[in-house]
C-alpha cells in the first residue's frame, strides 16, 4: 500500500512541484495550505508523514509542528522541515521545534526522497 | 507660572530615550524580517526550476534526447551557482545588520576536524585529494564551531573549485602561549590578486565599503567577506599569503584558552 503524505504548503508553484515530486516518487498526497489545516488533517487522516513548509501566514509550520507533538495522537507523525529558512541555526531551530529533518529550499526530488525514506525507515525501526 | 512639560506636549524633535530604543528595535526587527522575506522570495521560484530541471532530466515526464538531457544537467549546475550566491548574499547581509550572534561552546579541535574530514564530500568532477595535517592531541576550546566551520569550509571549497591541478592542504596547530588555534588552507595553484590580499588582511580596513565588498566577492573573492567577516566575529582574523606560481594560503587565527581535560 502507498505511504501517505501531509504536504503542508501555501504558495501555488511549491505546491505543484512537490506534489508532482511525491507522486513520481510513490506516495499519495494529501494537501493543507496553513498550519491549522495540518494539524486538523495530521490528526484526522492520520499520515505517515508530514513535509512541513515553516513560512505560513495564520499559523507557521513551527506552530504546527508544537501542537501536533501534543496530540497523543499526532506525537510520533514525522515530520520534515521543507522550508526557505536556510540561514546557519535554522535547521536547528527546525529540530528543536519539532520537527525530525529538515531540508532546504529549493531541492529535487532526489533530495526529498532520500530524507522521506531516512525518516520512514526511522520510524519502523522504532515501532518494530 | 512655570510646570513641567508633560511627554505630549515635547516638540516633535525632541525623542526620549525610550522612544529612540523602541525606534532602533523596530528597526532590526525590520531587517530581520526583511532577510526572512528575501530568502522565501529568492529561494522559493528556484525549487520550481530546479524541481522540474531535475524530473525532466530524470525523464520522470517522459523520453528525452541525449542533447536536451546534458542541456538540463547545465541548467541545474548553473541554477546551483546562483543559489550558492543567494545563500552568501543573504548571509553576508545578516553578518553586515549584526543578525548573527555567536554562540561558544567547548569542542575539541581534534574532534571537530575528524569530522569535517569525514563530512567531506569532494567536487564530483574532479580527482581530487585534500591533505588533511593536524595533531591528534589538539586541546577542547571555547568557540563557536559552528562558524568556525563554515569559515573552512568556505576556504576549502574555494580552494578546491579553483585548483585546476595540484593539492589542498588543511593543518592546524594550537599554540599556548598566545592560547589561539591557527588553521591554514592552502593551495598549489590559485594566484590572489594583491588587492584581495589587502583587503583580506587589513584589519582596520573598513568592512563595509563597497570597494571592499566588491573585491571579496567578485571572482577568486567569493565568499571571502563572509569568512573574513565570520572571522572577526569570533575574535579572530584572516590574512593570506599568495604567490605567483605557488598558490596561496588562507591563516584564520582564532582564540581559546585550551581548557583542562
Amino acid at each position: 500500500m502507498k505511504k501517505r503524505i501531509l504536504l503542508v504548503e501555501d504558495d501555488p508553484g511549491t505546491i505543484d512541484v512537490v506534489g508532482k515530486e511525491l507522486e513520481f516518487l510513490g506516495y499519495e498526497v494529501t494537501l493543507a495550505k496553513n498550519g491549522i489545516e495540518a494539524v486538523a488533517l495530521a490528526a484526522s487522516e492520520l499520515p505517515d508523514l508530514i513535509v512541513m513548509d515553516i513560512l505560513m501566514p495564520s499559523m507557521d509550520g513551527l506552530q504546527a509542528a508544537a501542537q501536533i507533538r501534543k496530540d497523543p495522537k499526532t506525537k510520533d507523525i514525522p515530520i520534515l522541515a521543507a522550508t526557505a529558512r536556510a540561514m546557519p541555526g535554522d535547521r536547528e531551530k527546525c529540530l528543536k521545534g519539532g520537527c525530525d529533518d529538515y531540508i532546504a529550499k529549493p531541492f529535487t526530488h532526489t533530495e526529498l526522497g532520500a530524507a522521506i525514506e531516512g525518516l520512514l525507515k526511522n520510524r519502523s525501526r522504532r515501532s518494530l | 507660572m512655570s510646570r513641567p512639560l508633560k511627554a505630549e506636549e515635547k516638540s516633535a524633535g525632541e525623542k526620549t530615550l525610550e522612544q529612540k530604543i523602541l525606534e532602533l528595535e523596530r528597526a532590526n526587527q525590520v531587517k530581520k524580517e526583511f532577510l526572512t522575506i528575501m530568502s522565501r522570495e529568492l529561494r522559493t521560484p528556484l525549487n520550481t526550476v530546479m524541481g522540474y530541471t531535475a524530473m525532466i532530466k530524470e525523464k520522470l515526464l517522459g523520453e528525452i534526447n541525449a542533447q536536451q538531457e546534458k542541456a538540463l544537467a547545465k541548467v541545474l549546475s548553473r541554477a546551483n551557482d546562483q543559489l550558492r550566491i543567494i545563500q552568501s548574499v543573504l548571509y553576508a547581509s545578516a553578518l553586515e545588520s549584526g543578525e548573527v550572534k555567536t554562540e561558544n561552546h567547548e569542542i575539541s579541535l581534534a574532534d571537530f576536524l575528524d569530522n569535517l574530514r569525514s563530512s567531506y564530500k569532494g567536487p564530483l568532477d574532479k580527482e581530487f585529494k585534500i591533505h588533511w595535517d593536524y595533531p591528534s592531541d589538539l586541546p577542547v576550546v571555547s568557540t563557536d564551531s559552528l562558524k568556525l566551520r563554515q569559515i573552512l569550509e568556505h576556504l576549502i571549497e574555494n580552494a578546491v573549485r579553483f585548483t585546476a591541478k595540484g593539492r589542498v592542504t588543511l593543518s592546524a596547530r594550537y599554540s599556548p602561549g598566545t592560547k589561539t588555534a591557527e588553521f591554514k588552507v592552502a593551495d598549489t595553484s590559485i594566484e590572489i590578486p594583491k588587492e584581495v590580499v589587502q583587503a583580506i588582511s587589513e584589519k582596520s580596513r573598513q568592512m563595509d565599503s563597497s570597494e571592499t565588498i566588491l573585491l571579496l566577492y567578485g571572482g577568486v573573492g567569493l565568499g571571502l567577506y563572509i569568512v573574513k567577516k565570520s572571522a572577526a566575529i569570533l575574535g579572530g582574523e584572516v590574512r593570506v599569503e599568495s604567490e605567483p606560481g605557488k598558490g596561496s594560503t588562507f591563516i584564520v587565527t582564532i582564540p581559546g584558552e585550551a581548557v583542562p581535560s
